[in-house]
């Protein structure tokens, strides 16, 4: 027997309020999400680049041991957290939204439908999503070194006027 | 007749019940089984808003484990005091991992054993403060609980046993 663990979204669909339950295991999902999003590209960087935590550590300002409570769930995560771990690692976040009740009904909608069989019907599949829904994931993008037509802090000091010569 | 083949006619006895993900059609390369107990828990009715609230959010930290997100386990098996989403008790325990659901309080940890690799099944949840400090002796009450439901449950069949730890157990991990 099998037990679906998301809650009804029936309340949210006719406006009613919201109930408590579905309200926490929404909450829950974006801290997971949020932490999934960073422990991931920490876990990449590892790999990729050599990426420790004290290294991470050292660039905010914390202790190892914090940096290892953060990656190691998202408990006491702030957003100031989220900001601070991305940050470390040149990131920053891009943000989307979906609807939930249109996003359901189209993963729902793409389950029951046959798998294509033939060469022919794979041609013939139309996008599952609907052209009005704006399905954009959690993402991010790196930080820019520098802001378009700014240059570094040195390019900055280069490009400064030299100094009028003094009169002797 | 396989494991799997034991744990589908556990869920037609009602005595286990597969727990899904919301979103129908995302993949579930993980799979959870939960006692009755648990189950009632998840689905409700709950008591008041506070139990709503835990256990909506535990529905949650559940389907994490089931779409394969990235789950954390501690270096070392003795470090109680750390922050991370799952743990083999040994070796105090036998083959018995908690799933630890720590914020907001209370606290929540629930026991079960791995069927598989990446099979996990649940028998019993305990509050955080109920079970003292590691090693005390509610530890090892779960522990025995959860070998007990599992001798009930699965009489010839041991748990799944690895020494790839933790990769034997839950495919995704990370040490923390």
């Amino acid at each position: 027997m099998a037990t679906s663990l998301a809650p009804s979204l029936s309340e949210i669909a006719e406006g009613a309020p919201i109930p408590a339950a579905t309200l926490a295991y929404f909450q829950e999902r974006l801290r997971n999400r949020l932490h999934q999003l960073v422990l991931r590209e920490f876990v990449r960087q590892e790999g990729a680049n050599g990426l420790t935590k004290a290294a991470l550590a050292l660039r905010l300002g914390k202790r190892p041991e914090q940096i290892t409570r953060w990656l190691g769930a998202p408990g006491n995560w702030t957003l100031d957290t989220v900001s601070d771990l991305l940050l470390g690692m040149g990131l920053e976040p891009t943000f989307g939204m979906k609807n939930v009740i249109e996003a359901r009904a189209v993963s729902s909608a793409a389950e029951a439908a046959p798998l294509p069989q033939t060469f022919t019907q794979v041609q013939n599949i139309q996008p599952m999503v609907p052209d009005e829904v704006h399905v954009i994931g959690y993402g991010f993008r790196p930080r820019p070194a520098t802001r378009p037509g700014a240059g570094t802090v040195t390019d900055l000091l280069r490009r400064q006027p030299p100094a009028p010569a003094r009169a002797a | 007749m396989s494991i799997r083949d034991e744990i589908n006619y556990r869920c037609q006895e009602k005595r286990l019940h597969r727990l899904t993900l919301g979103i129908p059609g995302a993949p579930e390369p993980r799979a959870i089984w939960v006692a009755p107990e648990i189950e009632r828990l998840l689905v409700g009715p709950w008591r008041n808003k506070k139990q709503a609230m835990r256990w909506g959010r535990i529905r949650n930290d559940l389907e994490s484990f089931i779409q394969g997100d990235l789950i954390t386990v501690p270096q070392e098996l003795n470090r109680a005091k750390s922050h991370y989403m799952a743990r083999l008790i040994r070796p105090s325990s036998p083959e018995v991992w908690e799933i630890r659901c720590r914020d907001p309080k209370p606290s929540v940890r629930i026991f079960g054993r791995f069927a598989d690799r990446d099979a996990f099944i649940a028998f019993r949840w305990w509050p955080r403060r109920l079970l003292g400090g590691f090693g005390d002796r509610a530890w090892r009450t779960a522990s025995v609980q959860c070998t007990t439901d599992w001798r009930n449950l699965f009489p010839s069949y041991d748990p799944h046993s690895s020494e790839d730890y933790p990769n034997g157990y839950i495919s995704g991990s990370v040490v923390i």
